[in-house]
């Protein structure tokens, strides 16, 4: 019976446009505006900024960074050392880097002679940001096909990397561990460039085009670099981005919105004849309570859930905790039960529950950080949003997706958020139950 | 079937119910009539169970037992239409009575069937998937009317059930109650409208002031308060201006104006049921 009540005030929810912007639309459009906005939208190159470390030093690495930085696809910063690398990447000032070990030009000019053997580069890259790692190996390995591209058109290039490679596939092929008709093809191969080269100095004084170079597709089973990667993971001290702390601001209008909306709703039942209806019926007062409150419940937890799903799908916010963040999501819904039962207990009529708990909610909203996040208000202003119960579902939902609070820190928002809920449906049930 | 014993509620300094006693007859449409104000709807409450008496009892006669209404069990016998339309205008038809029949246990195949014929019965089956919101004032009558039909009371008390419908509509919420009683339901038929209940009641109680003031058969009504019949009579000397006088039995009266002769045109008119009820209740204005 309590279910029945439930399932037919949600369905009454899902066919209340205005209700439904309020309980759905509005806080995602809230939490993304915001979150761009703090984001800085529009500040900034917009590039993905990289550490890069050039521990090899030699030509073909130091053209791999200048190629890199002439792209203009990374904000690069150079750095001296592995760690110093690693360590942009801890403290967020790069989301990843790029480690060119020693021996990376070496491996690059025995390349022909060993294709088994691609010069390797090291990705060291936050765990949480696999869509970024997977756009650096990209771009790493374009632009490796554009190096070998521009070494086999361009005959003087080519006629380097032979000189090199001429040498050990003799010693390779006297040894029997080659083709014995490597050493002369190469050679034949040496001949064909040195014409070419002079060919090309006596028709044109333009090099090859490196920009035709970069656009060389990747052959298929070939791969010119050989790219490993490394997770970093840097302490949570902070959001990880601005979704991260406007999310869970949107994600307390949806459920004001939600639970206002019940809060209406049980008066209009009384205004409208359906409560009486409803006491008729085998249903006694607490069965409707509960009822609405369950649908209630359920409506917090649906809007938490979409809202959170959204988060993650598209805005890259990752729940560090999610045992905490179910407390959280729990807490939550469960105070905002309680809460839109005091509002319903204290309206005598469902636009007084609208005007009412809207206003009581707006000023608590303001003081608990779902308007201006708590970090950002001044010290007193901090202690004053502790009156908020919005203040303690905030920072119990934060808890669960970055902020590092232990379980000893986050009890006391979920003990004031269940204590809000029971205390809440206590009254509305006694309320009701005495009420004429 | 139901029996109001000596039945008292007072709301401050407002004696709504005072001392009320009446009984219900199994299977009779048995009609409430009076003025704003009266007590009818503080009495209606108490009988299904909404409201407790002050004082007194309302005692429902089932299985040879005597049990209140507050008692969810005993509340399953009762379907109330009350006046306010309580229904929910943003589900359809259809969804109103199955999410009812769900509160009274009825779920599965067996609601939506109940549901249909409830449906059926009040002539909306065509519009069974339409949301109620779209529907006229007698439409939503009517399924206010199924709402309370659709678990098989034995008593269904209705309240205004006709205010602000059509005539089709209020004639076929009269086929219902008539329905309703060939198959042995009880109903309490609560109306401002006189003709409705000479129509529908087989007896009518008369309330006033939370007293009840005279109850019986509308001819027994009639006969006991209705006053005695006018003769209206019609001269040839003054066309269109009509004489009436009281009689306690016109025949003779009537006999003697026709031998007097120029006699234009005669009526006897028969007392009805709103000479009893302004004869109980007075004619001052209630508001």
């Amino acid at each position: 019976m309590i279910l029945a009540l439930a399932i037919k005030d949600l369905r009454l929810l899902s066919r209340d446009v205005t209700a439904l912007f309020f309980t759905f639309a509005f806080p995602v459009i809230f939490a993304v505006f915001f979150g761009m906005m703090f984001s800085g939208g529009g500040r900034g190159s917009g590039k993905l900024a990289l550490a890069i470390v050039d521990e090899d030093r030699s030509a073909r690495s130091q053209a791999l960074v200048q190629r890199l930085t002439d792209s203009g696809e990374f904000d690069l910063s150079p750095a001296d050392s592995a760690d110093a690398a690693e360590h942009l990447v801890l403290t967020r000032k790069a989301a990843a880097f790029i480690r060119i070990p020693a021996g990376f030009g070496k491996a690059g000019e025995s390349f022909l002679l060993n294709p088994g053997n691609a010069p390797a580069l090291e990705v060291g890259v936050d765990p949480s940001r696999q869509a970024e790692s997977g756009m650096i190996q990209g771009i790493l390995t374009k632009h490796a096909f554009a190096d070998f591209g521009e070494a086999m058109m361009n005959p003087a290039k080519m006629r380097q990397q032979l000189a090199t490679t001429i040498p050990l596939a003799r010693v390779a092929a006297a040894a029997g561990a080659g083709p014995k008709s490597l050493p002369d093809f190469l050679t034949q191969l040496d001949r064909f460039m040195g014409e070419m080269e002079r060919e090309t100095a006596a028709t044109t004084a333009t090099p090859s085009d490196p920009a035709s170079a970069t656009t060389t597709a990747p052959a298929a089973g070939f791969n010119p670099v050989n790219i490993t990667t490394r997770d970093v993971k840097p302490p949570r001290t902070g959001p990880t981005n601005a979704f991260a702390v406007s999310f869970p601001q949107g994600i307390i209008w949806g459920v004001m919105g939600a639970s206002m909306g019940f809060a209406g709703s049980l008066l209009s039942e009384r205004k409208a004849g359906t409560l009486a209806r409803l006491l008729v019926a085998p249903a006694n007062r607490r069965h409707v309570i509960m009822g609405k409150a369950l649908g209630c419940l359920i409506a917090c937890l649906l809007v938490i859930l979409l809202m959170l799903s959204m988060a993650v799908a598209f805005f890259a916010v990752r729940p560090g905790d999610p045992l905490k963040l179910a407390a959280a999501i729990l807490a939550t819904s469960v105070a905002f039960v309680g809460l839109m039962m005091i509002v319903s207990c204290i309206a005598r009529s469902d636009q007084g529950a609208s005007g009412l708990g809207w206003g009581i909610m707006m000023v608590l909203a303001m003081l608990g950080g779902a308007t201006v996040p708590l970090f950002a208000m001044p010290a007193w202003m901090q202690q004053v949003s502790d009156i908020s119960p919005i203040k303690w579902a905030i920072l119990a939902i934060e808890a669960g997706l970055w902020r590092p609070l232990s379980w000893t820190e986050v009890a006391p928002a979920l003990v004031i958020l269940t204590t809000i809920g029971v205390a809440g449906f206590a009254i509305g049930l006694r309320f009701f139950r005495t009420a004429p | 079937m139901l029996e109001l014993r000596n039945l008292r509620k007072r709301f401050g300094s407002l004696t709504a119910v005072d001392g009320l006693s009446l009984a219900l007859r199994p299977g009779e449409v048995f009609g409430l009539l009076g003025p704003n104000g009266a007590g009818k709807s503080t009495t209606i409450s108490m009988m299904v169970g909404l409201l407790e008496p002050d004082e007194g009892s309302v005692v429902l006669h089932h299985d040879n037992r005597e049990h209140s209404p507050q008692h969810a069990h005993v509340r399953a016998m009762l379907g109330l239409a009350p006046q306010s339309l309580a229904i929910y205008d943003e589900l359809s038809a259809i969804e109103n009575l199955r999410f009812f029949a769900n509160l009274y246990g009825i779920r599965g195949r067996d609601a939506i069937t109940r549901a249909q014929n409830a449906l059926a019965l009040t002539g909306l089956s065509d519009r069974a998937h339409d949301r109620a919101k779209v529907f006229s004032g007698g439409m939503k009558r009517r399924l206010n009317l199924a709402c309370a039909l659709l678990h098989r009371p034995r008593l269904v008390l209705m309240d205004e059930p006709t205010a602000g419908v059509d005539p089709q509509s209020r004639n076929a919420l009269f086929d219902i109650v008539r329905t309703l009683q060939a198959d042995g339901v009880t109903v309490v038929y609560c109306t401002h409208y006189m003709e409705e209940a000479e129509k529908l009641c087989d007896r009518v109680a008369v309330v006033d002031r939370g007293r009840l003031l005279a109850i019986g058969t509308v001819h027994e009504l009639i006969n006991a308060h209705g006053g005695p019949s006018e003769l209206v009579l019609e001269h040839d000397s003054a066309p269109g201006t009509l004489a009436r006088s009281p009689v306690t039995d016109p025949i003779p009266e009537l006999a003697a104006a026709i031998a007097k002769g120029g006699l234009r045109s005669a009526t006897i008119q028969r007392p009805t049921l709103e000479n009893v009820f302004l004869n109980l209740t007075g004619r001052s204005l209630r508001d």
